[in-house]
């Protein structure tokens, strides 16, 4: 088949994937890959463990191939799909849902692509201590470029309280960099 | 002009910043901000914010890990044949009857019988109500609400009512016993089109009249491909997606009351219906719908009327709707969130009449096989085939006894009484078409 599969959306690939197509999973794989374990590594997670997570996704993806309906937006199925990996994920390792303890213990941070870039890491470290419930909004928004609905429909909560929650986060990021620049002005 | 100190407004700022306000929210917020320097200030500071996590670089791979996946795939597992949501439903269903005939023959020590008894009392039950129906629809076409002793503002939404049972009645209706019944009653939604698309006159329940009306237009198109009902049904669509709200739901009227789940119900299955008998467009209407429906689940699983935790009319009737929708056009992950709820309203259903809620449960439980159940069904099924009028002149009816009967009257009560029996042979179809277009 002479098809150009690069051309064809994602649920037109599903559909391929469905009916037995190995290039047109491949496809998929390859076009959401990096802003999947970009996911993952704003989420806290260190580049072995993202990479992980990567792949239990596309597994987890593969085997709801039959199930996914064009109806909602694929990156939205992929993203509620890669939420359920990394919360089992945590729970696997027997690890609170602490970025802060996530980093330590593997080292997640020394390994950022930002580090040695002070502010850039800083913004990291405060969307590191968000809570649970606030930083998958933030990373979701911003980084993976999901609309307030299609993070309601990812984590599987109202669209009035993804509302609420990125107010907070954004509360809190805000008190962070306030705090930071003080603490430069101190230094200073 | 207001000071400094933080205003209520200021949790609007995120959702401006992300062009998350309708048009008229935004417009409403921008003449605020002009008057109000708390929000001001805060819209600079988190913009500041904005700005520095978007500064963040995106990580580039180590490695492509696409070879490492998909040698983790077994090669077998492309072979296998896809998951067939109509082919399950449907077996799920045969396996049920087996099931739900096996248990009544059991408790009638009727084990010699060799059609089912209960099926053989379903299929008598439907066709007397299917007879009653036929003789109840006026010459024009439609079943009159107020003869039936409903509300005369629904004629429009019974007849769709009616001619959706006669659909599901019988495996190929339109050559069937009520096929000139149906195509009346087809002919007298259409002539009810109005020049925007609505089908009836403006009344409170227009929406609730339009809904249903286009479900079954929809319904028998997708039976018969009859090119003349596409351009009412194009119209009909046209004016859904014209009342259809920002928040993606769909009230009484758009701009004067809020989306509820009630109406916006309708609207969804009409769209989910549209898009797997060839209005592709209808998806993303639909999608909209989905994910507004599924922002009023609350964390038990509940359907809200008009958001999570509002339930005026109780919770059972709301959150069987809401599966009925999800689970037909929704997600898996829509069977995960809603999964306990319909668990509850299954585990509390009584033998109380309730045709609405009757009929959405047997809905959603035949759309989603995982958590069927037979016992259920039966118990629902039996208590029906119990109330049916047995003589008289409305023999094979049953009476408006329900908390909606007062506006639907007897078509109202009977039409979902048919429905809510033959879902086995209707939802099967309707997945049949939706796999179809996958």
């Amino acid at each position: 088949m002479n098809e150009d599969l690069e051309q064809l959306s994602d649920p037109d690939l599903m559909k391929r994937a469905a009916a037995g197509r190995p290039e047109a999973f491949e496809t998929v794989v390859r076009r959401h890959q990096k802003p999947l374990l970009n996911f993952f590594r704003r989420m806290g997670a260190s580049y072995s463990e993202a990479e992980d997570m990567v792949q239990e996704t596309f597994l987890r993806l593969f085997d709801y191939r039959f199930r996914y309906r064009p109806l909602a937006k694929f990156t939205t199925f992929l993203y509620r799909l890669a939420s359920h990996v990394r919360v089992d994920g945590l729970r696997k390792l027997q690890r609170q849902p602490r970025t802060s303890e996530l980093s330590e213990a593997s080292g997640a941070r020394k390994e950022s692509p930002a580090a040695g870039i002070g502010a850039k890491l800083d913004i990291q470290a405060a969307i590191d201590r968000l809570s649970e419930k606030l930083r998958p909004v933030v990373v979701m928004a911003y980084f993976q470029g999901l609309r307030y609905r299609e993070i309601a429909k990812a984590l599987g909560i109202p669209q009035g309280t993804v509302k609420s929650r990125m107010f907070l986060a954004l509360q809190e990021l805000k008190e962070a960099l306030k705090g930071e620049e003080t603490g430069k002005n101190d230094e200073g | 002009m207001r000071g400094r100190q933080n205003c209520r407004n200021n949790a609007l700022v995120p959702s401006y910043l992300h062009g998350e306000l309708s048009d008229r929210e935004k417009a409403r917020f921008e003449a605020h901000l002009k008057e109000c320097d708390s929000c001001r200030g805060e819209l600079d500071a988190v913009r500041r914010v904005s700005e520095r996590l978007k500064e963040l670089p995106a990580e580039e791979l180590k490695r492509d890990l696409a070879p490492a996946i998909m040698a983790k795939i077994p090669q077998e597992s492309w072979g296998r044949h896809g998951f067939n949501w109509a082919l399950a439903a449907g077996l799920a269903a045969c396996l049920a009857l087996a099931v739900l005939g096996g248990l009544l023959l059991f408790h009638r020590g009727e084990q010699d019988t060799q059609v089912p008894a209960y099926v053989a009392r379903e299929s008598k039950a439907v066709k007397q109500a299917l007879v009653w129906l036929a003789g109840f629809q006026e010459p024009d076409g439609s079943w009159d609400a107020k003869k039936s002793g409903g509300h005369k503002d629904y004629t429009l939404g019974l007849t769709g009512l009616a001619v959706l049972a006669l659909l599901s009645g019988d495996e190929k209706p339109l050559e069937g016993a009520h096929a000139a019944s149906i195509s009346r009653g087809l002919e007298y939604i259409v002539a009810q089109q109005q020049p925007d698309g609505r089908f009836g006159p403006l009344v409170a329940g227009a929406m609730y009249n339009h809904g249903i009306s286009t479900v079954a237009l929809l319904e028998a198109y997708g039976l018969n491909r009859d090119e003349t009902l596409k351009r009412p049904i194009d119209r009909a669509l046209g004016y859904i997606y014209a009342q259809q709200k920002d928040s993606g739901g769909w009230g009484y009227r758009k701009g004067r009351s809020p989306a509820n789940t009630s109406i916006s119900i309708w609207q969804l299955h009409a769209l989910t219906l549209a898009c797997a008998v060839g209005w592709g467009e209808a998806g993303e209407k639909a999608g909209l719908g989905m994910d507004w429906l599924r922002g009023v689940i609350d964390e038990k699983g509940k359907v809200g009327y008009k958001e999570a935790g509002d339930f005026p009319y109780g919770t059972e009737a709301l959150t069987a709707m809401g599966a009925s929708c999800l689970f037909t056009g929704g997600t898996e992950a829509a069977v995960i969130e809603l999964g306990p709820g319909l668990k509850h309203v299954a585990s509390t259903q009584g033998d109380e009449i309730d045709f609405y809620r009757w009929y959405f449960l047997t809905y959603a439980l035949h759309a989603v096989e995982e958590i069927r159940s037979g016992t259920l069904e039966a118990r629902l099924q039996s208590a029906l085939a119990d109330q049916q009028v047995k003589s008289g002149p409305e023999a094979g009816s049953w009476a408006p006894t329900d908390q909606w009967g007062s506006a639907g009257g007897r078509v109202y009560s009977t039409s979902l009484a048919v429905l809510s029996l033959e879902t086995a042979r209707r939802v099967p179809r309707i997945l049949g078409w939706i796999e179809n277009v996958q």
